[in-house]
C-alpha cells in the first residue's frame, strides 16, 4: 500500500499499476481497502476512548446506577438515567480536607517545578551551548549519565536524605529534588546550539551582558523548545506518584495522584467519588495537551529519537 | 577595556554562575543518592532503628536466596518480555495504519495518544474498575455471550491483565516514534521500487523495515527499561497479588523499604535493578552507534 499511496500523493509520473490495471478493478480493490482501514481505525478509536467515556459518564451518575446497567452493554451503560453532580459536590466537602486542597497542592507543585526547572536548566543549557569553558564535555557527560539511573533506585536514599533535612510532608520535598533535569539541559542545549552566533554577538556588541544576550536573544528564539520542555516537566510532575507517596503522604500535603490512590486503597471504595476525582485529574491535562499538541509531539520526538 | 584573558575569565565566571543551580541539584539529588544507595546496601539499616551495622555482602546473599525476590525477578522478566513484544508490534501497526494518508489523521492520532498523557494512577484506578467482576470488560464479554473472567483476582490472568493495560497506555508514545521514523524515509525509495515492479510486501520488507532500525531499537530498549521499573499499576490494582503473582522488583523493593523498613536489603535490590538498567542502556548505545545512511 505504502509505495502506491506515496506515488499518488506526488505530482510526478503516475505509478505503473494505475495505468496498466483496469480502472474498475483498482477502484473496487481500493474501496475495500478503505473500508477495512477505516473499520480498523474505528474499532481502535473505540477501544482507546471507551474507558474515558465510562469514567466521565460514571462520574455524573448516582452511585447506585454505576454498575446497574453493565450487562448487557447498552446506551444505559454510559448515558446516565439521572444526571447528578453529587459526587463532585461531595468531593469538595470531604473531611478533613476537601478535594480542592489536593488539586491546589498538585497545581502549586507542578507549576513551581515547571517554572524553576525552565530557569535552572535553560541557564545550564546556555552555558553548555554557547560559553566554551574547560571541562564542559566531562561535566555534560556526568549530567547525562545520571539520566540512566532510574528514580526507583534513588527513592530510598532520597527519602533518607529528605528525612534528615526534616522535609518529610513539605512542599520542598516535592519540588526541590525535581528542578535540575539532565534531559531538559540536553534538549535545550541542542536547540540553543542552532541559534546563529551572529545574533548573539550583535547583542553583545550592543552592550548586553551574557545574561542579557541569553534573555533577549536566545530565549525568544527558543519558544518551541521551551514550551515542549515545560509541557514534559509539568506532566511529569502532575503524574508523579511514588515520590509523593513516600515523601508527603500526610493528608495536608497530599497531591492529587496520592489522593486518588487513597480512594482506592484506604477508603471503602467509593466508586462514584473515584470516578469524579479521576475525571478532574485527567481533563485539564488532556485539554492542555490537545491545545499544545504540536509542541508536545515535537518534544516527545526530540527526547525520543535524539535521547 | 578587557584583554583577551579578561574576556575569557568573564566567560568562565558566567558559565560557572549559570551552571551552579543545576549542578547543586544534580549533585544533591542524583549523584549523592546513587552513592548512598550503594553504601546502604552494605549495611543492616532499619528506619525504626537508627543504628547502621555493616554486614558486607550479606544483603546481596539474602537477595540470591530470597524466594520472593526470585519470583519478583521472574514476574518482571515475564511482564517486560510480553509487554515489549506486544507494544512494539502494536505501535508499528498503528504507525503504518496512520501512514496511509488517513482522513481524520489528527483525531485518530490524538485518540491513541491520550492515554500517554493521562496519569498512570488514574489509568490504573479506572482499569481496576473495568477489570472488576462486575466491570465493563466483563459486561462486553457477557454481551457477546462469552463467560466472564476473573482478571486481576486470578493467579493466571493478573499479570497478563496488567500487560494489556500497559500496552493500551503506552502504545501511542511508541507509535509517534515509529511515525517520525516512517516520515524520515525518502519517498523516492518507494517510487523507484515501484518503478522496478517491487510488490508492496517487498518494498515493506526491503525498504521500510530496515530503515526503521533506529526507532525500533529505541522503542524496544526504552520499552524494556520502563517495563522493568513498573510499580504503580501493581501497587494500585493487585498489591502484588494474588499469591505474589504480580509482585515485581520495584514493588518488592518498595514493600521491603517502606512496609518492613529494611533499607539495607531494599538498597541491595535497588543496586541489582540499577545494574540491569545500565546494562540495557549500554546495549542501546551500542546498537544505535552504527547508523544507516540513506
Amino acid at each position: 500500500m505504502d509505495a502506491r499511496d506515496h506515488g499518488q500523493a506526488m505530482p510526478g509520473p503516475q505509478p505503473r499499476a494505475l495505468q496498466v490495471a483496469g480502472v474498475s478493478q483498482t477502484v473496487v480493490r481500493r474501496a475495500a481497502g478503505q473500508t477495512l482501514l477505516y473499520g480498523t481505525l474505528g474499532v481502535l478509536a473505540v477501544i482507546f476512548l471507551v474507558p474515558y467515556l465510562w469514567m466521565i459518564m460514571s462520574s455524573v451518575k448516582p452511585a447506585v446506577e454505576i454498575f446497574k446497567y453493565i450487562t448487557p452493554v447498552s446506551w444505559k451503560t454510559f448515558i446516565p438515567e439521572t444526571f447528578t453532580l453529587d459526587s463532585y459536590r461531595e468531593l469538595f466537602q470531604l473531611v478533613p480536607f476537601p478535594f480542592s486542597r489536593y488539586l491546589l497542592n498538585s497545581i502549586f507543585v507542578a507549576t513551581t517545578v515547571t517554572v524553576l526547572s525552565l530557569i535552572v536548566n535553560a541557564l545550564a543549557a546556555y552555558a553548555f551551548a554557547k560559553l566554551e569553558f574547560p571541562g564542559s564535555g566531562v561535566l555534560f557527560g556526568v549530567f547525562l549519565a545520571t539520566m540512566i539511573v532510574p528514580f526507583e533506585v534513588l527513592a530510598i536514599p532520597l527519602y533518607i536524605q529528605v528525612r534528615s533535612l526534616g522535609w518529610v510532608n513539605t512542599y520542598q520535598a516535592l519540588i526541590i529534588p525535581w528542578v535540575a533535569n539532565p534531559l531538559g539541559i540536553f534538549l535545550l542545549r541542542q536547540f540553543f546550539q542552532e541559534i546563529p552566533r551572529e545574533l548573539e554577538e550583535a547583542a553583545r556588541i550592543d552592550g548586553c551582558s551574557y545574561f542579557g544576550a541569553f534573555r533577549r536573544v536566545v530565549l525568544p528564539n527558543s519558544i518551541p523548545a521551551l514550551v515542549a520542555f515545560a509541557l514534559i516537566r509539568f506532566q511529569a510532575s502532575w503524574d508523579a506518584f511514588i515520590w509523593p507517596l513516600i515523601a508527603a503522604p500526610a493528608a495536608e500535603k497530599r497531591v492529587i495522584q496520592v489522593a486518588i490512590a487513597s480512594f482506592v486503597t484506604e477508603v471503602q471504595t467509593r466508586w462514584d467519588l473515584t470516578f469524579a476525582a479521576s475525571t478532574m485529574a485527567t481533563i485539564p491535562i488532556v485539554v492542555v495537551f490537545l491545545i499544545l499538541q504540536r509542541y508536545y509531539v515535537q518534544g516527545v520526538i526530540m527526547s525520543g529519537l535524539k535521547g | 577595556m578587557l584583554g583577551i584573558s579578561g574576556i575569557r575569565r568573564q566567560r568562565y565566571q558566567t558559565a560557572a554562575a549559570f551552571l551552579l543551580p543545576a549542578t547543586i541539584g544534580i549533585v544533591l539529588f542524583a549523584l549523592l543518592p546513587i552513592a548512598q544507595a550503594v553504601r546502604i546496601s552494605f549495611f543492616d539499616y532499619s528506619l525504626l532503628n537508627p543504628e547502621q551495622i555493616p554486614v558486607g555482602l550479606q544483603n546481596y546473599e539474602q537477595a540470591l536466596k530470597d524466594p520472593v525476590f526470585q519470583i519478583a525477578l521472574k514476574n518482571t522478566l515475564w511482564y517486560t518480555t510480553l509487554l515489549v513484544i506486544a507494544q512494539t508490534a502494536a505501535a508499528l501497526g498503528l504507525a503504518l495504519l496512520l501512514k496511509q494518508q488517513v482522513r481524520g489523521l489528527a483525531f485518530f492520532r490524538s485518540a491513541f495518544f491520550i492515554p500517554v498523557v493521562t496519569s498512570l494512577v488514574v489509568i490504573s484506578t479506572v482499569w481496576k474498575l473495568m477489570y472488576n467482576t462486575q466491570g465493563i470488560i466483563n459486561g462486553f464479554l457477557q454481551t457477546a455471550s462469552l463467560s466472564p473472567q476473573p482478571f486481576l483476582t486470578s493467579v493466571d490472568q493478573a499479570l497478563l491483565s496488567l500487560v494489556a493495560m500497559s500496552v493500551w497506555k503506552d502504545v501511542g508514545f511508541y507509535m509517534l516514534i515509529f511515525l517520525a521514523g516512517l516520515q524520515a524515509i525518502p519517498l523516492e525509495l518507494y517510487e523507484s521500487a515501484a518503478i522496478d515492479g517491487a510488490s508492496k510486501w517487498r518494498s515493506f520488507s526491503r525498504i521500510t523495515l530496515p530503515l526503521l532500525r533506529r526507532p525500533a531499537v529505541f522503542v524496544t530498549v526504552v520499552g524494556t527499561i520502563s517495563a522493568f521499573k513498573v510499580f504503580t499499576p501493581v501497587y494500585l490494582m493487585t498489591d502484588g497479588g494474588p499469591a505474589d503473582s504480580t509482585t515485581v522488583i520495584v514493588f518488592y523493593i518498595f514493600r521491603t523499604a517502606f512496609r518492613y523498613f529494611q533499607m539495607g536489603y531494599a538498597s541491595a535490590m535497588s543496586v541489582v535493578l540499577l545494574l540491569i538498567v545500565v546494562a540495557f542502556t549500554l546495549i542501546q548505545f551500542r546498537l544505535l552507534r552504527t547508523t544507516v545512511d540513506y
